[in-house]
């Protein structure tokens, strides 16, 4: 049993996203494991800060995280041409928890 | 009268039909994608990511809308006007709403009215050496010719 905290999050996930929550681990990824990207990522987040009462987010950049909506067209193509390749980081199960004990999503 | 024509899906039916085909058209808009029938490809892309998110309005999207990246017109327009409330369809491409699983689920309906609409148009176009060349997708393509019920035979 995992501390009453990190169970809210997964009970979050469950509720909002609800698809691929069999195993919610901390190492659990929001995109990769879970698929939640595009707008959905957007609106996930804006729900997380809501419930959990993140009051700091201004150094949280979502789209290190998050690709743009499905079938994209335009970001492989403009990644190609980029002298500095983007590489998405990976927002963990862990990494929510952390923010919400903080208070702040970065 | 079949149920089917009394609750007025075959109506519905029909209409998405000659949407497809071009049939209830004008004249101008005839003949498929080269005639000016545009529906398959306008519901295309509006559901491909062409949109910068940071031209849309954080009011259509939440307070998250920043970065490099984009969105498609068909998700804004259903994730706004479809209440996130409704329950989502287990037939739809996951998301967090109807909303969000129609807009990911339009440029697959564009994508396939496209290849209709092209099918059409071909078949239109095709001489009837060609329909016999590749008939194989025509009714009684596979009878002999002698069987065979093409207007031009007759």
């Amino acid at each position: 049993m995992d501390d009453p905290l990190f169970e809210d999050i997964k009970t979050f996930i469950i509720e909002n996203w609800g698809y691929n929550c069999e195993d919610l681990t901390r190492n659990t990824t929001l995109e990769r494991d879970l698929g939640i990207t595009g707008d959905d990522a957007d609106v996930i987040m804006a729900r997380f800060v809501d419930k959990f009462n993140i009051v700091d987010y201004s150094e949280f950049e979502i789209s290190e995280y998050f690709g743009s909506e499905t079938f994209d067209l335009i970001g492989p193509i403009l990644n190609f041409f980029r002298k500095q390749k983007i590489v998405k980081k990976q927002l963990t199960l862990g990494d929510l928890e952390e923010a919400v004990k903080r208070s702040k999503l970065k | 009268m079949t149920y089917m024509q009394v609750s007025g899906v075959e109506s519905i039916f029909h209409s998405i039909r000659d949407q497809v085909s071009g049939n209830n058209l004008s004249d101008n808009s005839k003949g498929g994608i080269s005639g000016g029938n545009l529906n398959g490809p306008t519901i295309l892309f509006s559901g491909l990511p062409l949109i910068p998110k940071q031209i849309i309005p954080k009011s259509l999207l939440g307070r998250f809308v920043a970065g490099s990246r984009f969105t498609s017109a068909s998700s804004v327009f259903f994730r706004n006007i479809i209440p996130s409330s409704w329950p989502r369809s287990a037939y739809l491409p996951k998301s967090v709403s109807l909303g969000g699983q129609l807009g990911r689920v339009t440029s697959a309906v564009g994508f396939y009215i496209t290849i209709i609409q092209l099918t059409i148009e071909n078949w239109q176009n095709s001489s009837q050496e060609d329909r016999h060349v590749w008939g194989s997708a025509v009714p009684g393509a596979f009878l002999p010719p002698s069987k065979r019920n093409f207007n031009d035979e007759n």
